[in-house]
């Protein structure tokens, strides 16, 4: 087994004079995947109870998604995935140096779920941190696994372990219940990062749950119905007029400056997977950023609808195992939510 | 991890005046910890605290514009499940930027400050990015308390930019001991207690330890479980602790700031903390600290500064600075 490369080099910089390359560094040695094992046909035990009419059928393009039952939490889902990356990539828990998740919908709010994984792995000699974030939470923790790579020689694996819990949900798609993790190695020569965009910037506001911050704390007098996704107060006059009319280039535009960044054309990616939102809206955004519908596979939306946005991952996990990604192919993964957008262009 | 080409040039701070006296249970002895008035919101606040730390840099908020802001998040936002960073930016009027938040107990200001180097050396085009704490608990934690910590309101940044000479970073430091992860969280709002009516309106919708045997170990051990940690952040940045001529500091307790000055055997004249007497602003106490540390003229340049926090859920992180 491979010591840590700390303990061999103490001595690393993060020289922030010399010129900066964030490519090639590293590679994702290991995708671990873990959905819900229940599966229920939306169209009977969702669609109804939400009012969706039956024509948006084929709009959203979903005929299945994982739910999760009664035992199978945030954290579960979470360390499935972690264990089957590190068997995957063949790499034993102990050597991993750092452990990124999320919790934003974990077990707890604000708990450590990096901390829990690594203390299940046993994993000792470890540094780890949790993204507070929905969707976009898989381009955060991406990009700062890559930075750290970067940054940080000390550092030879990054374990990403993140998981959704937000099944039942039907916007913008059916969403279903599961966890995804990669491992980043150093030096790993499959799966590199070429290039990536971010985009965060001032974004129409859609969403408020009214009740509980500090604005309008919780009273013993508070009235609340269901759980706080019920709650959330959606402003769709504003998503109708601000939102929906610019709506594709906007997930598009992050795809569109890694590709310039990169100096490629969009259709020169092999393959890309976008986030899975409606079935019809991921036609339209291939469209409009101008790669052949052949190269994305959109039927993965049937037996899946959304978790999160480390869909991307999962697609691309299927996608090599059924041999729809070679080595040398170059990669595009487009990431968007809570108002921010990733893309990322990653060579096998 | 060493870092070189990257210095502190400007801190701000929002701590409202006002203060209330808490009793810790532990001693029982009485705190006076800031409290925020009605509309002195973490977002407001934390806007406040950013536009006094550009004027303090003779910078813009157009300055800001694609560079990085990050959350140490443990508090409460203005509205439950908002990006903090974002939310804060917008007031701000920033538009692009690269922003995001994170957790790591209550006490994280190294952790982005690391990850922050880490950002900066991957994208030589961004110049700086700040590190920012809103703290409030008025209605999220049980009579502000954290264990025996007494919690204050306010909101405290720090800007970090690229080749400013002054307070120069030269190495961070970063470890978790997985097992305490489940010290302090707030048991609503996830998958095992819903945020529904019941639990939010029984009050349970707070910041609060949960693993109290483990607090317990934590807090007599967490000093020691420290030392390595400093250890290599001084052997990182090739010095020895006789070369450290000032610590900035930040611990939860008063007594978890004696245990630790006894330890190292740190003279007060030598220690900068967060001055907010006992009262703990978590992630915001070290931010304070650094505040207070760049308003001391009389530390020479090329004088070596160790930066350390001690909190109380299993994550440890030191620095060195030079002057």
């Amino acid at each position: 087994m491979r010591e840590k490369t700390a303990k061999e080099s103490p001595l690393v910089s993060a020289d922030l004079a010399e010129t900066a390359e964030i490519s090639g560094i590293a590679g994702i040695a290991g995708i671990g995947v873990a959905l819900a094992e229940s599966r229920v046909d939306p169209w009977k035990e969702i669609a109804p109870a939400a009012g969706m009419k039956e024509s948006l059928r084929d709009y959203l393009g979903c005929y299945s998604v994982p739910i999760a039952n009664g035992q199978e939490s945030p954290s579960h889902f979470a360390l499935t995935a972690a264990l089957r990356a590190l068997e995957e990539a063949g790499i034993c828990p102990s050597e991993v140096d750092v452990v990124i998740s999320n919790n934003i919908t974990s077990d707890y709010l604000d708990w450590q779920m990096s901390g829990y994984l690594a203390s299940e792995l046993g994993i000792e000699d470890v540094t780890t941190f949790d993204i507070y974030a929905g969707c976009n939470s898989a381009g955060i923790a991406y990009q700062a696994a890559m930075a750290i790579m970067k940054a940080d020689p000390s550092v030879g694996t990054i374990l990403i372990a993140l998981s959704e819990h937000l099944g039942g949900g039907t916007f913008p798609q059916f969403i279903g219940d599961g966890g995804c993790a990669w491992v980043l190695r150093r030096g790993h020569a499959d799966l590199t990062l070429v290039d990536f965009s971010n985009i965060n910037a001032e974004m129409p506001r859609l969403g408020l749950l009214p009740e509980g911050g500090v604005i309008n704390p919780f009273t013993p007098e508070s009235r609340f119905d269901g759980e706080w996704q019920d709650n959330v107060e959606f402003n769709m006059d504003a998503y109708k007029q601000e939102l929906k009319p610019i709506f594709v280039p906007m997930c598009a535009s992050p795809f569109l400056e890694v590709c310039e960044k990169a100096g490629i054309a969009p259709d020169e990616v092999d393959r890309i997977f976008l986030v899975h939102q409606q079935k019809e809206f991921n036609r339209k955004l291939i469209a409009h950023l101008g790669v052949d519908e052949s190269k994305t596979p959109l039927h993965y939306i049937h037996d899946m609808g959304h978790i999160s946005g480390f869909d991307v991952f999962i697609c691309l996990k299927r996608a090599m195992d059924e041999g729809l990604v070679v080595k040398d192919d170059l990669v595009g993964l487009v990431v968007m939510g809570l108002g921010e957008l990733h893309a990322f262009l990653i060579r096998y | 991890m060493r870092v070189s080409n990257l210095g502190i040039r400007a801190a701000g701070r929002c701590v409202p005046t006002t203060t209330r006296t808490v009793c810790r249970p532990g001693t029982g002895d009485e705190v006076a910890v800031s409290v925020a008035s009605r509309d002195q919101t973490p977002f407001a606040m934390a806007e406040q605290a950013t536009r006094e730390l550009l004027h303090r840099a003779g910078l813009t908020e157009g300055d800001l514009e694609r560079q990085y802001y990050l959350v140490c998040n443990e508090g409460p936002g203005d509205y439950l499940f908002q990006l903090a960073g974002r939310m804060i930016l917008d007031r701000l009027g920033v538009g692009r930027a690269y922003s995001y938040n994170f957790t790591q107990g209550g006490n994280s200001p190294l952790m982005a400050t690391y990850l922050l180097a880490c950002h900066l050396a991957a994208q030589p085009e961004i110049a700086r990015g700040i590190v920012a704490a809103p703290q409030h608990w008025e209605y999220h934690s049980v009579g502000r308390l954290l264990g025996d910590a007494a919690l204050g309101d306010g909101a405290a940044v720090v800007l970090f930019e690229r080749g400013w000479p002054r307070h120069a970073l030269q190495s961070i430091v970063t470890r978790t001991d997985g097992r305490f992860h489940d010290v302090v969280y707030n048991e609503v709002g996830g998958w095992r207690v819903p945020m529904t009516e019941e639990p939010c309106r029984a009050g349970r919708c707070v910041y609060r330890v949960h693993n109290t045997a483990h607090y317990e170990e934590l807090a007599k051990s967490t000093v020691d479980l420290l030392a390595p940690v400093i250890d290599q952040a001084l052997e990182e940045a090739r010095v020895g602790w006789s070369d450290v001529d000032q610590v900035v500091f930040d611990a939860a307790t008063p007594q978890l700031r004696q245990d630790f000055l006894d330890r190292f055997r740190i003279p007060e004249e030598r220690a900068i903390d967060s001055g907010m007497g006992g009262a703990w602003m978590c992630s915001a106490g070290l931010l304070l600290a650094f505040g207070r540390l760049l308003e001391r003229t009389d530390l020479r340049p090329g004088s070596t500064v160790l930066a350390t926090s001690v909190g109380i859920d299993g994550n440890w992180a030191a620095a060195v600075i030079r002057v």
